[in-house]
């Protein structure tokens, strides 16, 4: 679908000062994590994490060009925790990594970055909540009403000035693995608005705002098709440490927010691994004798305060599924 | 506090459930017994094998240790009060209960350590 019109689209980025047509103010208190990222919108994912558009970060938009290692993303209108008394504006800066497959298939195509901020969000700015990143499977159907956040020009032609933060609620038109399109001549993106997220009811992040036909059509690229890199979902990595938690819970109960899950009985935290907590299942079943004694083990370590490694796969923003126990002297 | 309708883990046909939690406790009782001999009064009893009592919290919560699905799990979380009561650990338990009861049914256990 984006082939078609390509010749009338503009990356919603580009533009130097370049909001949402359509949109309306967001409270000051409201979606403190979205934020600038110079001429672009960013959102705050994890404490650590901002998500935006690679042509935000790239001069090259059909090919990974001119890609900057580093750029500063700006907390809005927030207390600041050096000087809580008033607000202001928190500048972060942060290592720049872009989707691998940058403009592979076409112009702007897995237009993605990742910000990795120097400092945690939460030691600049006071109550600064992330939004999370939508589960993969929990993909936006045509016409679910999603919220799009920007900070980009406003106006029918997106020819009048910015007007701060600004949202609206549009409703999807078509999507597939390369974007969500939004087709409505009321309420799209601008200039600006470029790596500003698409929201769903439950308030997570959906798509990442790429381009625009500056008058109907918005494309959003979607979370899903670029989760498991966001996250590094399927890793296999090990953690080393003393337990500082050991949990066990009734069956399906669960653990973790429904934007990162840990479906597991057993749940365990490390030292030094901050919110990270990893588990596995406490089922009857194949897999019953082993985790017993991975039980045992962790029982073991936590009564003796043991050093114990384990390696587990990155299942989300924090938490992993936990495969092994290791004790080794 | 979140209210939960969970008439079908208590004891009784009342479907109204508080899930509720206790930190950081000591434990003063830990008992396990035959299936469905059950623990408490008539007004107040809880159908579980295992059964704690904490000094911080009046009122005994327990959860039931049966050849079901969720034996390994309950098993478990026996191995952790078990460790606890050995080396007078602090426990954390979330357990769900109907008001005005003072026993409850104990859905998580689990136990933190601050490591130096």
């Amino acid at each position: 679908m984006l082939g078609t019109v390509l010749w009338a689209q503009f990356a919603i980025g580009q533009q130097p000062d370049p909001t949402l047509h359509g949109g309306m103010p967001v409270a000051a208190d409201e979606l403190q994590a979205v934020g600038s990222v110079g001429g672009c919108t960013g959102t705050l994912i994890t404490q650590r994490l901002v998500l935006t558009a690679a042509h935000c970060v790239c001069s090259g938009q059909t090919e990974p060009t001119g890609c900057r290692p580093r750029a500063v993303f700006t907390f809005l209108n927030v207390f600041p925790v050096a000087n809580p008394a008033a607000r202001a504006n928190v500048m972060v800066g942060a290592d720049v990594t872009v989707h691998p497959q940058y403009t592979v298939g076409g112009w702007l195509r897995n237009d993605y970055a990742l910000l990795r901020l120097d400092r945690r969000a939460d030691e600049v700015v006071l109550g600064v909540a992330p939004i999370p990143v939508e589960r993969p499977d929990r993909m936006p159907r045509v016409g679910e009403t999603l919220t799009l956040v920007g900070l980009g020009l406003t106006g029918p032609t997106c020819k009048s000035g910015g007007a701060g933060k600004l949202k609206t609620d549009v409703s999807v038109s078509e999507i597939s693995e390369a974007t969500i399109v939004f087709n409505n001549s009321d309420r799209h993106a601008c200039p600006g608005d470029s790596g500003g997220p698409a929201l769903n009811r439950r308030g997570n992040v959906v798509g990442v705002a790429s381009s625009s036909d500056l008058a109907t059509n918005s494309n959003y690229d979607p979370t899903f098709a670029a989760y498991e890199w966001i996250f590094g979902t399927g890793r296999i990595l090990r953690a080393t440490g003393r337990l500082t938690m050991l949990r066990v819970h009734d069956v399906g109960s669960g653990y973790g927010p429904s934007t990162d899950p840990i479906d597991g009985e057993v749940v365990i935290q490390l030292e030094n691994d901050g919110e990270a907590a990893f588990g596995f299942p406490l089922r009857v079943g194949a897999g019953e004798a082993a985790h017993q004694r991975m039980l045992g083990l962790l029982l073991d370590a936590f009564a003796h305060s043991r050093t114990l490694s384990i390696e587990y796969e990155v299942t989300g923003p924090h938490n992993g599924r936990l495969l092994r126990v290791l004790r080794v002297l | 506090m979140v209210i939960l309708f969970a008439g079908s883990l208590l004891s009784t046909a009342s479907a109204r459930a508080d899930l509720l939690g206790i930190r950081n406790a000591h434990l003063t009782m830990l008992r396990v017994h035959d299936v469905s001999t059950k623990f408490g009064p008539p007004a107040d009893q809880i159908d579980a094998e295992v059964v704690i009592q904490v000094a911080e919290k009046q009122g005994a919560f327990g959860f039931q240790l049966r050849n079901d699905a969720e034996r390994l799990a309950r098993q478990g979380m026996l191995d952790l009060l078990r460790d606890a009561f050995n080396h007078n650990w602090l426990v954390n338990i979330d357990y769900q209960i109907e008001p005005p009861r003072k026993n409850g049914i104990i859905t998580r256990v689990w136990l933190t350590k601050a490591v130096q």
